[in-house]
């Protein structure tokens, strides 16, 4: 079957991802602050007010703790909710429902019941908004038993894996970023182009070393594996993890046995970043007798992030310290 | 047990195990000496040239040889504009391209090019022991480059294969008594030295006895034929065979050692050969050699002379056969041994002379002791 | 012995022993949790509603059995055993067996009888406070005329939630009857020290929803009649509404709460308004129950707690793989 695509951004693609699961099912609806006729802090539901009218695109009062509760009692008794939680630092005031109610009343319950939400989170900082609205928190969920956390780093991955966490009948922390709303790739449009949960993808080849990552850091993984084949002759194989939890143990595996090489970047911080868990994991797998350096991981600093876009600019990882890591492992260092 | 302190990747370690290899005698390339892969893994026995990888293709689409250089990168290491800078000298570029004469086998230093006593030749067997599992081949064929060693290798075996007039005597030898002076003298030798004595061993003890005794057999000859070199000593070359290919180490004035020295010394060797940490002045020097699949189950083969020896012994196994003895039908362990000798050196008796009496005492081993 | 004011009801007999009854299942189960409790039997936390008996019944009676929704607190045997759950399954998960009403990974404040609209107890004060609008919007979105009533105590409404959840359930119209069982205390802090107002319910008009009082929340046919008349009004479709009864429980917090902080007097005097006594006695005075007909659903209330313990005793501990299931719905 021929399948057509269409360049388009990340934003276009989330709009088109989650019409098409609300035309689907009737029983799909999206809430949140601003996202009826203002079509959602960063763009990301214009137009739909007017295709779907204001009981499914419902705006919220500034009530994080009632927008998600509500969710949650909608999921429980049969809706299929999508949150749009706007900055990823605002969930903190949805902790409580997510994480003490959303992700338990299943397992407390006995296996009665069911949560079908998203929550749609804006994370990670690149756009000058300063420490307390540039967080990427995907960290804390992936420790919660019971919730599934997606960050895809294409604009296609963003499409599938949305309508994947929409159709999934669980809680699904999933992961935007501020500063790819506009980034433009070939996405599918196909409606059933569905991506699974829980699956990794090789996004290039290599033998020399292995880059596990995911979200934000994925474009810049890719620019600096092709600029150090270009310049070095080295050749990086990159894994795009897309869910964080449940992990594709799997393909990080094989992928560290195929290279013996591994280097972990996101834009997190470091200390209690997922990556230390995805570096751990390896470490105590069999691939350890693979491992032929260092694992070394390369995230944001351990700081909040300032206002000052230099200085926020090198908080982060870099194409150029991306590059230099490969070479250290690539060199034995 | 390897040593703790040692800085080693768990991949490095897993190799060297696999290979025997001992993580002590390998130099590290990594951060601090750490130990990686590739410093175990040797693909060619060469000289370990600390360059990116890019560099490495650029040199070899050019044939550039880069052993001894020092490059821009860390620690000396050879990078890709080094090599540019390199190849676009044209007499810089002439200099360093590759001869086939030159000499690959050699560890850290470099070798005089014209050096015959150069290890890696000799077996005309394609039976190498494998010394690391082999890689699978996948689909019908795999065509590869040779490698420096083998080219080596195959021009010396060429050379000496048509440049020699050689001839062959085989004799068979009982090893009854040899065999029963090994097991008498398995436990002392191992509480001596902590090693097991091999039949291997005792076999080179009797040639390196004999040898002593018939001067044309450990005699050298120049490239040129005109002079021969008459040897006091006795310096035996053991041939091992290896994945990449045949080398030869070369146990120094084994006349003048016990059994137990010399069991000591040719384990060493052989150790050290595996492990690539031979010293130059160890392949080089042999006034004869010996090659032995007996290990194999060969039951005859013969061996190229390894140049600029006049002659060489190879070793097959032994079998049990019924032999004639007194009259009778009797079960032996029979062994099946070939001299190939430079007729320009040696001729047909002399070879026979030397045979009957190195039978003679394989046969009688306990003569040794005199 | 204060009396219950005569009212005029259109309860049937069967009805009224029918909440008789379970009050004294909830009384009878309660009593026997807590002596289980004190001989070991019963691990971990709970809360009981003795003394909170009529509070509970009262509000559930005035709803629909099967349709309607509740969700509620910690102290969740109240309403659980209001809405007929089945009492050995409850008592199976408050010891923690395989048969409980959650396989015994939920204990005594996550029962919940979901199939029958009971969408659980809840270990988070004011927890349950989200789950109630949000299946409310979805009777809303659904039409389906179900209304959802939602139980806490004092305590939770200070909680931000109450703010956020009666904000919200007032400006979308949702048919959610909040409704506060005043014990009085916190755990061990009066509700008087907790608020600068007499009584919650007073907060109603600061959502624009109606607030209502049931001044003696132990009189059941007080709470019965109140709450017939806010289920009409939040079924049709007037939007959320507020409500608050006084009560007092007998016994402490939790389990592990000797109650030091209440005088042995206040407690007496409270156990002299006992609600189960008052309305044995309205049932008697009114003609509407002989003395054998009350004394048989007394027997068979206390036939069917020690009939449940007998089962939960009897079953079997949940296995080491149980742990590793019902995480993820498929």
């Amino acid at each position: 079957m021929e399948k057509e695509s269409k360049n388009m951004s990340v934003r276009d693609a989330i709009i088109m991802a989650m019409s098409e699961e609300m035309r689907r099912d009737e029983n799909v609806f999206l809430m949140g602050e601003d996202v009826g006729i203002f079509g959602g802090d960063f763009g990301t539901s214009v137009g739909m007010l007017g295709e779907f009218g204001k009981e499914r695109v419902r705006d919220t009062p500034i009530s994080e703790n009632a927008i998600s509760g509500a969710a949650i009692g909608a999921a429980m008794t049969g809706m299929r909710p999508i949150v749009d939680v706007t900055f990823m630092d605002f969930i903190v005031y949805m902790m409580d429902n997510i994480v003490n109610q959303a992700a338990k009343t299943r397992y407390m319950y006995g296996g009665k019941g069911q949560i079908p939400v998203v929550f749609r989170c804006a994370a990670g900082g690149g756009v000058g908004s300063a420490a307390q609205h540039s967080q990427s928190l995907e960290a804390w969920f992936t420790h919660i038993p019971g919730l599934k956390v997606v960050a895809p780093g294409t604009p296609a991955d963003v499409k599938g894996l949305l309508k994947a966490a929409i159709r999934e009948n669980n809680p699904v922390i999933f992961l935007e970023y501020k500063a790819q709303y506009n980034m433009k790739g070939e996405v599918p449009l196909d409606p059933e182009f569905v991506l699974p949960l829980g699956k990794a993808d090789i996004k290039k080849e290599g033998k020399d070393v292995t880059v596990i990552t995911y979200g934000r850091m994925l474009e810049r993984v890719m620019q600096a594996a092709n600029e150090v084949k270009e310049a070095e002759g080295v050749d990086v194989e990159v894994v795009d993890l897309r869910t964080l939890s449940p992990l594709d143990k799997d393909t990080v595996l094989e992928s560290v046995k195929k290279t013996g090489k591994v280097l972990l970047v996101n834009d997190a911080h470091k200390t209690g970043g997922f990556i230390g868990e995805v570096a751990a994991m390896i470490a105590e797998s069999d691939a350890f007798d693979y491992l032929d350096g260092r694992i070394l991981r390369l995230a944001g600093e351990d700081v909040p992030i300032p206002y000052n876009q230099t200085l926020e600019a090198a908080m982060i990882p870099s194409v150029e310290r991306i590059k230099k890591y490969m070479l250290k492992l690539v060199n034995n260092r | 047990m390897e040593n703790s302190k040692l800085r080693a990747t768990p991949a490095a370690r897993a190799l060297a195990k696999r290979l025997g290899v001992k993580l002590t005698n390998v130099t590290g390339t990594g951060y601090k000496g750490r130990i990686h892969k590739e410093d175990i893994a040797g693909f060619n026995y060469e000289e370990k040239v600390h360059i990116s990888p890019l560099a490495r293709r650029i040199a070899d689409e050019h044939n550039i040889e880069l052993k001894g250089l020092k490059g821009t990168g860390h620690r000396n290491k050879i990078m890709k504009e080094d090599v540019l800078k390199l190849i676009s000298d044209p007499e810089l570029k002439a200099r360093l391209t590759r001869d086939d004469f030159a000499e690959a086998t050699a560890p850290p230093k470099a070798m005089p090019a014209d050096t015959q006593a150069q290890a890696a030749e000799q077996s005309a067997d394609d039976n190498t022991p494998a010394a690391a599992p082999q890689p699978a081949i996948k689909g019908e064929t795999e065509t590869v480059p040779m490698t420096q060693m083998r080219k080596i290798i195959s021009k010396r075996m060429m050379e000496s294969y048509f440049g020699i007039p050689s001839f062959i005597q085989t004799w068979e030898v009982d090893m009854t008594n040899l065999l029963a002076l090994r097991k008498q003298l398995i436990e002392p030798i191992k509480e001596k030295t902590g090693k097991k004595l091999t039949v291997t061993d005792l076999i080179s003890m009797t040639v390196v006895k004999t040898l002593m005794k018939h001067k044309y057999i450990n005699a050298s000859l120049n490239k040129e034929g005109t002079e021969i070199t008459f040897h006091n000593y006795v310096n035996l070359g053991m041939a091992v065979g290896m994945e990449e290919g045949l080398l030869v180490p070369v146990v120094k004035n084994a006349d003048k050692m016990s059994l137990s020295e010399f069991v000591v010394a040719l384990k060493d060797l052989t150790e050290r050969t595996f492990s690539k940490k031979l010293l130059p002045d160890e392949q080089a020097g042999s006034t004869f050699s010996i090659s032995n699949l007996g290990m194999y189950g060969v039951d005859e083969f013969t061996a190229i002379i390894n140049q600029p020896n006049a002659a060489i012994l190879s070793v097959s196994s032994t079998h049990e056969r019924v032999v004639p003895l007194n009259g009778e039908m009797v079960i032996r362990p029979i062994m099946k041994i070939s001299l190939t000798s430079d007729h320009r050196i040696i001729d047909g008796l002399a070879a026979a002379k030397f045979m009957t009496d190195l039978k003679a005492l394989m046969e009688d081993p306990i003569t040794l002791l005199i | 012995m204060a009396k219950t004011k005569s009212k005029k009801t259109e309860l049937t007999k069967e009805k009224m022993l029918h909440m008789h009854r379970l009050m004294l299942d909830i009384r009878n189960f309660d009593s026997k949790v807590n002596r289980l409790v004190k001989k070991g039997k019963i691990p971990g936390m709970t809360h009981f509603s003795i003394g909170e008996e009529a509070a509970n019944v009262g509000a559930v009676a005035a709803i629909k059995q099967g349709f309607d929704l509740i969700t509620s607190n910690h102290r969740g045997h109240g309403q659980s055993i209001a809405l007929e759950i089945d009492l050995n399954g409850m008592m199976a998960e408050i010891m923690g067996k395989a048969t409980g009403t959650c396989k015994g990974k939920g204990g005594s404040m996550h029962i919940a009888d979901l199939d029958n609209g009971n969408l659980g107890a809840n270990g988070i004060v004011g927890g349950g406070m989200g789950m109630a609008i949000g299946a409310a919007l979805t009777q809303k979105m659904k039409n389906t005329g179900k209304i959802v009533v939602c139980f806490f105590g004092d305590g939770a409404v200070n909680e931000g939630t109450f703010h956020e959840t009666l904000n919200m359930a007032s400006i979308w119209n949702l048919p959610v009857i909040f409704y506060s069982i005043n014990n009085m205390y916190g755990i061990s802090t009066p509700i008087k020290d907790m608020i600068n107002i007499d009584y919650n319910y007073q907060r109603a008009s600061a959502y624009g929803v109606p607030g209502h009082f049931i001044e003696d929340g132990n009189d059941l046919m007080a709470v019965y009649n109140k709450f017939e008349e806010i289920v009409q009004y939040v079924r049709d479709g007037n939007g959320p509404v507020l409500v608050e009864s006084i009560t007092y429980r007998w016994l402490g917090h939790s389990t592990s709460d000797p109650g030091k902080y209440r005088t042995k007097e206040e407690v007496d005097e409270w156990k002299m308004k006992d609600p189960i006594a008052r309305f044995r006695d309205y049932l008697l005075e009114n003609k509407i129950a002989t003395e054998k007909e009350i004394s048989d659903v007394e027997a068979s209330s206390m036939e069917a707690v020690e009939e449940s313990v007998k089962f939960a005793l009897s079953s079997p501990e949940p296995t080491l793989e149980s742990a590793f299931e019902d995480i993820f719905a498929d």
